[in-house]
């Protein structure tokens, strides 16, 4: 069932994610329709939808990295087009099967990054500590990235990501080629997470996102087909709903 | 020295060209790139900062172009014009127009081309078009040029045209061109002398070791000479006129003349002539006489050059210590007194030469001896009959090249 | 400043943390060596202008090879998007890109200084030449750099990237070649565009201030282009 989103959910302190009729065209193809949707911070949101729904592209718009063909995005308060790297200092981004820089190791990559998100140089030490820390990474820093599993090249991604404290995460299919135990870890990571930042994921897996996620969006051929708030009482409804909204009609 | 003088307005263009060029640099990288609407409209925004971007390179290309400067970091200065060639550039008050007509393929025009260009930024004044006749030949016709590298240097109503590839050499000719009068040098002819017209650099003399013809000759053998253009074309590279002196069809020497040359003649002068020649040398003119071996004095001039204080002989200079190879005729002359004329030629040979002896001039006329044998040398009377010559085969004399007005 | 220094440390670990950048140095070493060798034996004279001008030909064929990967490498691998996902600015990308390649050749060059040192101790070379014709080089090469980090911009292929470099390069090093055969003022204007018409008065000692501005120039305006290519998502 459709539900609008509560404002008295706990955590939220105002829309940290502001995206307003996001349009996006590939050429004549249009890949996304004015698509608008608010985030806050402590909220997790999973934007779902089938191949071509427009997720990435989504994604991509909200991470400044495309420029909308109309419509905007605002990210604490700045606009990710117009200022953008200004809003990407609140940005944490885990790409889809992240390909780091193979000759440079885990330490390198985290001060790497750190200095690209301005963390001050004073700081920087302490900040990859923390990360590396929390990702459980300090036994491979001195290893080269190109030598990693993909599930340590998913934690360096997330670790990358979390570098300098952003407001916002987005994990695009972040469980892609990870084991059970793996998919395990990164689920609770995320929830603990999601105390601190607000949150985008995407995935394939809707178990996943009901674990983690308090509300989703269901996307088709880039248009909004509309919001749940999921119920966590209720397993097994977000698929329901996802096949509902998402089927193709005859 | 002058010539390495810094041009101080094109350094400080420089200067103040680059970071004018990398301000405008940073400010066209820091554009945004990200541009909302169509694709067709980003990709024509796009087109049109790009299109800006390269018409910013080429203004600032021609800026530095206009106001450029030429280094030249080689020891010999090799690719900077003569200190005398900038001289004259820098010097010049009127306007000047040199069209250089060189042949593009020819690295010494080129170099030629290049020099003129530097000359030509030293003054507004001067005016240099560069001309490849191969590629345009009505423009060089049109200009009346007809060889490759000439220069044809025009200032009001005057034109020169200089053939080379020495800076030098177009920078005389620009003097000359400036000059409104000229002066004229008068080469007499009649007497068999040497052509000025022709085109070969050399003569030809040979030692009388290997052969001799009899006791009374010189055993120099000489070759028949092929002229002396060079001389002509020395002289006019220098500024002068050189002119044809016919002096048997004049009754007096033209006052305009301001050097009568008589180089070899053959055949002995008329009275006339030598009445002629008096009368000039007596209302101030000069002559430098070239007489040779063979040469007979018509009474009227050895009276007038024992007047001069000078006396000729029908007899050759041997030198048994200080001469050419193993021939004693072959005089070599090691050293030169400190005269305006002869202060800079050096060690000389001088092949069969005939000797002056000095006698006592008329009241008024001073005699100085310019070129000495050495202690050693003597002379050796020969006949009066003129010397054998050994005749080679000679090309063809040339016509006379049209004079550059 | 910070990212600047971040992202050019990375570029230079990236360059010289791989095989190809030795190779490169040891063929151009190899190559510029043997023509020293090779010209100082056969003139006997103390200058270097055969190997400059053989210097600026190898360039011509190995920068294309060090420029092609710059930006074609992480279009490819997807890092391009996660590095414009941090505050960082494309043109600091292609700056940091562009001072670390120059770095690599710089290194390049830097072994060829012990040719100097070798005519001056048997010899007396002409200083000016030299150093100018070490200035051309870096300016030379700077153009063939900025130029293959623009098309490098354009596509996710190492191998277009390189070929679109390379045959750009040739086109403008020996344009000047027609030249001779064109009337004006399109004989003026295929020098002014030449490469090596622009590039012949360093190795020879005397140039137009016109000659360093062309150079200087040109390595701005495609360095201008590879940051207006990187907004190509």
């Amino acid at each position: 069932m459709i539900a609008p989103v509560s404002d008295d959910r706990p955590g939220l302190s105002g829309p940290v994610l502001l995206a307003h009729d996001l349009t996006y065209d590939y050429g004549r193809h249009r890949a996304l329709t004015g698509l608008s949707f608010e985030l806050a911070r402590g909220e997790v949101l999973g934007l779902l939808g089938p191949n071509g729904a427009g997720k990435s592209t989504c994604l991509r718009l909200l991470t400044g990295y495309l420029t909308p063909t109309r419509g905007y995005a605002t990210l604490a308060g700045y606009d990710v087009t117009q200022d953008g790297p200004a809003a990407r200092r609140h940005l944490g981004y885990v790409p889809e099967d992240p390909l780091l820089y193979p000759h440079l190791t885990v330490d390198e990559l985290l001060r790497l990054f750190a200095r690209l998100k301005a963390c001050p140089s004073s700081t920087i030490h302490d900040e990859c500590d923390r990360v590396a820390t929390r990702l459980a990474l300090n036994e491979v820093r001195k290893r080269a990235a190109g030598k990693l599993s993909r599930g340590f090249r998913q934690r360096v991604a997330i670790a990358l990501a979390l570098l300098g404290a952003p407001d916002l995460l987005i994990l695009d299919e972040p469980t892609n080629g990870l084991d059970p135990w793996q998919v395990i870890e990164l689920r609770e990571l995320v929830q603990q997470l999601a105390a601190e930042h607000a949150i985008i994921v995407t995935s394939h897996v809707l178990s996943e996102i009901e674990r983690v996620a308090h509300r989703a969006l269901f996307l088709r051929e880039g248009r909004l087909l509309g919001s749940y708030v999921i119920a966590r009482d209720q397993p097994g409804e977000l698929e329901r709903q996802f096949l509902a909204m998402t089927r193709p009609r005859v | 020295m002058e010539e390495h003088a810094i041009n101080w307005q094109a350094l400080a263009w420089a200067l103040g060209w680059l970071p004018a060029v990398l301000a405008l640099f940073w400010w066209g990288i820091r554009l945004p790139l990200a541009q909302t609407g169509g694709a067709w409209r980003r990709r024509g925004r796009s087109a049109l900062i790009l299109l800006a971007g390269a018409a910013v390179f080429v203004l600032a290309l021609s800026a530095l172009t206009r106001h450029d400067s030429h280094v030249d970091l080689t020891r010999e200065k090799l690719y900077t014009p003569a200190p005398t060639a900038l001289a004259v550039a820098r010097g010049l008050r009127v306007p000047v127009s040199v069209t250089y007509f060189y042949q593009g393929q020819d690295p010494n025009a080129q170099r030629a081309r290049d020099m003129l260009m530097l000359m030509a930024r030293e003054n507004a004044l001067l005016s240099m078009t560069a001309i490849d006749p191969d590629k345009q030949p009505s423009l060089a016709a049109t200009h009346g040029v007809k060889m490759y590298n000439a220069a044809l240097i025009e200032v009001a109503d005057r034109r020169v045209i200089v053939q080379g590839t020495d800076e030098a050499e177009f920078a005389i000719g620009i003097q000359r061109a400036l000059r409104e009068r000229q002066v004229q040098l008068c080469v007499v002819e009649g007497h068999n002398e040497y052509a000025i017209d022709n085109e070969e650099f050399h003569t030809h003399m040979d030692s009388g070791s290997s052969h001799s013809h009899d006791d009374a000759a010189s055993k120099v053998i000489e070759t028949t000479g092929h002229g002396i253009g060079r001389l002509r074309r020395t002289l006019e590279s220098v500024g002068y006129d050189v002119q044809r002196l016919p002096l048997a069809t004049v009754t007096e020497i033209p006052s305009d003349c301001a050097v009568v040359i008589d180089a070899n003649p053959r055949t002995t002068w008329l009275p006339g002539e030598s009445l002629a020649l008096k009368n000039y040398l007596e209302q101030g003119g000069a002559a430098l006489l070239m007489f040779d071996l063979g040469f007979s004095l018509e009474p009227g001039l050895r009276e007038l050059l024992s007047t001069l204080g000078v006396r000729m002989t029908q007899s050759v200079v041997a030198d048994r210590l200080s001469h050419y190879g193993t021939d004693e005729e072959m005089v070599a002359v090691t050293g030169y007194d400190p005269h305006p004329i002869t202060r800079h030629v050096a060690y000389s040979f001088y092949p069969g030469v005939r000797p002056l002896e000095l006698a006592t001039p008329t009241a008024g006329v001073t005699t100085t001896a310019l070129i000495r044998s050495g202690n050693t040398s003597t002379t050796r009377a020969v006949a009066a009959a003129r010397r054998p010559v050994t005749t080679r085969r000679s090309r063809a004399h040339l016509p006379a090249p049209a004079r550059a007005r | 400043m910070n990212t600047f220094a971040a992202l050019y440390d990375k570029e230079l670990r990236g360059l010289f943390l791989q095989p190809i950048a030795w190779v490169l140095m040891a063929v151009f070493l190899l190559v510029v060596g043997y023509t020293f060798a090779t010209s100082l034996a056969l003139t006997k004279t103390a200058a270097l202008s055969q190997v400059i001008f053989q210097a600026s030909t190898v360039l011509l064929l190995l920068v294309p090879l060090i420029s092609m990967r710059l930006l074609a490498e992480e279009r490819r691998h997807g890092t391009l998007e996660m590095l414009l996902a941090t505050p960082v600015r494309e043109y600091q990308i292609v700056l940091a890109k562009f001072a670390a390649s120059m770095t690599l050749i710089a290194a390049m060059l830097a072994p060829t200084l012990v040719y100097p040192v070798v005519l001056a101790w048997f010899g007396q070379p002409e200083w000016g030449p030299i150093y100018s014709g070490y200035l051309g080089l870096l300016l030379l090469a700077g153009f063939f750099n900025a130029l293959g980090l623009a098309l490098s911009a354009l596509t996710a292929n190492q191998v277009v990237a390189a070929t679109l470099t390379l045959g750009l390069s040739l086109l403008l090093w020996m344009i000047d070649s027609l030249a001779a055969v064109l009337p004006p003022p399109w004989d003026d204007l295929l020098l002014q565009a030449s490469l090596l018409a622009h590039f012949t008065p360093f190795a020879t000692g005397a140039m137009y201030l016109s000659d360093a501005g062309f150079f200087i120039g040109g390595t701005l305006f495609a360095l201008f282009c590879a940051v207006r290519a990187l907004a190509r998502r």
